[in-house]
């Protein structure tokens, strides 16, 4: 590549002469593009492709891989456990993006709108928002395998800290096994810790995207009489619905994923995901029924997000 | 996004500048009920994010032999568990495939995002749309789902167990959302500036060092920490694609002491708290940058 450089592009060179230009870009192109291009066929783009390969194989981790047509995919059909396991997932992908876009978007409301009115503002954040925009956000640095780790233990039916707690004030009653035993709960209990994790994430993005909002537009607003839930249902929202919609995607990916969270810290009896329910597969050697296990999940998230979008369309709103 | 960029600074967004506010306005700082609320609901959620965090510095330090009772306070605090850990398991190898791991990832990513980044953001050429798209795109797959895929080609260069297998694949993994930062930021930084350089007469690329690179830190180093953060943190890969205690990553080796028949929560926690530190002194030093980093792909 460095071979033919032509020694420096003065100004008129650049401009005049028709083979520097092409040089020049085509310099640029190689040296520039084609690294983390060749980095995304390597490791993105060719995985994947193996995958659905693969998928279609009784390769178990050996030097033979034949062929077996569409029967991993008829096995997954027939088996019942990893219906058990789509059908959590698949609970995870609906509710977890509800729950933690909805409180996000509170929270975020509250800091940059819910302050108290005061002379010439429209809208005023509560005092203190960069604190709490910071403590929310903190889970969002901590490695997902730790966070199952401390939650296994506030979770823990003899010494953790929500019995602990319950106990404390007087609700015995309430202690729960939250994890080992009904699935309901666990499912309840891993939802929990999922949007416990993201809420922060969507806390700080929400509030950047409505700090973007003009404060005119909620000047008009309040001139006009709109309340506090007018202001947000009728200005706030449409405004930052773009957010919403990308939000919504990446969330629920990564609530369909939730793979460290269900495997360090949930017993495997009491609930099962997808993903949990691919990497035993993979453990036990079944590497081309795993992988087609994988083109589902792919499948799911692909579809997941076309509908999002689909249904999360609106007129663009340019302000 | 240049707004997202300016009102989201660290500082509260609503400041009464100086003497703007007369005095009797003063008087109508009373506090509302509904003020109450909000606050008191605003600290005890902050204390639902921050309490996991006190139970596992709290257990860290208790004595084994308090690690059943209900005080929530240990006796006394407890630090050889610090020591012990370290000294009982294979935590510092762990550490140290993780310093690795993260340090050449973090080089990697930023050797290759930056030129893309920088060529994205500032040629038009065909096919920039469909390359910013398979970025997102590719953002999207789950690690999961391509971990078999990943396992057999690593499988054939015969190189599970690597470190260099790990860099390379948290290094992939990151640079999406890098070259995602990276061209917003160059992106905004204005191209007369780089002409004006190369009509005084360097070189583009010079102009792209000493001009834009220096304009465009605060996105580079946000980049830096991000992906040092994320490979900090990274589980899935570790776990599969390597597979001897020693050559795993820390996120996996603290997990290892779960495996085992009783787990000392204590030990684990200790080690907890030596894998968080990094992350969150780290965390310290772009908090400023994050939410315009995060948002200038993602809002407008």
């Amino acid at each position: 590549m460095a071979v033919v450089l032509p020694p420096r592009f003065t100004p008129e060179r650049v401009r005049n002469d028709r083979r520097y230009r092409t040089l020049d870009k085509y310099r640029f192109i190689v040296g520039f593009l084609a690294l983390p291009l060749l980095f995304y066929a390597v490791f993105v783009i060719s995985p994947f492709l193996q995958a659905i390969y693969y998928s279609f194989t009784d390769w178990a981790g050996g030097t033979t891989a034949n062929f077996v047509g569409g029967d991993n995919y008829v096995k997954m059909w027939n088996d019942e456990k990893f219906w058990d396991s789509l059908q959590s997932s698949l609970l995870l992908l609906v509710v977890v993006p509800l729950i933690t876009l909805t409180l996000g978007i509170f929270f975020a409301y509250m800091i940059t709108a819910g302050g108290r009115h005061r002379r010439g503002r429209a809208v005023s954040g509560v005092a203190g928002s960069s604190v709490y925009k910071i403590v929310y956000f903190f889970p969002q640095v901590l490695s997902i395998a730790l966070i199952a780790v401390v939650w296994q233990q506030v979770y823990s039916s003899r010494s953790g800290l929500l019995n602990g707690l319950l106990g404390s004030v007087g609700l015995e009653s309430l202690e729960q096994r939250w994890l080992g035993g009904d699935y309901k709960l666990a499912l309840f209990s891993t939802m929990a810790v999922i949007a416990w994790s993201f809420v922060g994430f969507y806390v700080v993005l929400f509030s950047a995207a409505m700090g973007a909002i003009p404060k005119d537009i909620y000047e008009a607003a309040l001139l006009d009489g709109a309340g506090r839930a007018a202001t947000f249902f009728r200005v706030t929202l449409p405004l930052i619905w773009d957010t919403v919609r990308t939000g919504w995607i990446y969330m629920g990916i990564q609530a369909l994923d939730a793979f460290a969270v269900v495997l360090i810290m949930v017993p495997p009896h009491a609930l099962k995901v997808t993903p949990v329910y691919l990497y035993e597969r993979f453990r036990e050697g079944q590497f081309g029924y795993a992988t087609a296990i994988g083109v589902v999940l792919l499948v799911l998230s692909m579809i997941f997000t076309l509908i999002v979008m689909r249904i999360g369309r609106r007129d663009q709103i340019e302000y | 996004m240049a707004t997202a960029t300016q009102t989201a600074g660290p500082e509260p967004v609503e400041k009464q500048p100086a003497g703007s506010a007369p005095r009797p306005t003063r008087t109508k700082r009373t506090f509302r009920p509904r003020t109450l609320v909000i606050t008191a609901v605003a600290w005890l959620l902050a204390a639902l994010f921050l309490a996991p965090y006190l139970e596992m510095i709290v257990t860290a330090l208790r004595p084994a032999d308090e690690l059943r009772d209900r005080t929530y306070l240990p006796d006394k605090l407890h630090w050889s568990n610090f020591i012990d850990v370290w000294k009982e398991s294979s935590l510092g190898d762990n550490l140290q495939v993780t310093l690795l791991i993260s340090g050449g990832a973090t080089v990697l990513v930023l050797l290759v995002s930056l030129p893309a980044a920088y060529y994205t953001a500032r040629m038009r050429f065909r096919g920039r749309k469909w390359f910013l798209l398979l970025v997102l795109v590719t953002q999207m797959f789950q690690p999961t789902a391509l971990l078999v895929g990943l396992y057999r080609e690593f499988h054939q260069l015969d190189m599970l167990n690597s470190v260099w297998t790990l860099i390379l694949t948290n290094a992939a993994f990151n640079l999406a959302f890098a070259v995602w930062i990276l061209t917003a930021y160059i992106g905004s930084i204005p191209a007369e500036l780089e002409e004006a350089a190369m009509v005084d007469g360097t070189s583009r690329f010079g102009a792209m060092i000493r001009v834009t690179l220096p304009l465009a830190l605060p996105g580079v180093v946000t980049a830096v920490i991000f992906t040092f953060i994320t490979s900090w943190n990274e589980f899935v890969m570790g776990l599969t694609l390597s597979t001897e205690p020693d050559k795993q990553p820390l996120t996996v080796g603290i997990n290892n002491f779960i495996g085992a028949y009783t787990v000392q929560w204590n030990y684990l926690f200790a080690a907890s708290v030596v894998a968080i530190v990094p992350v969150i002194v780290l965390f310290a030093f772009i908090e400023r940058h994050v939410v315009s980093g995060l948002t200038a792909g993602s809002v407008k």
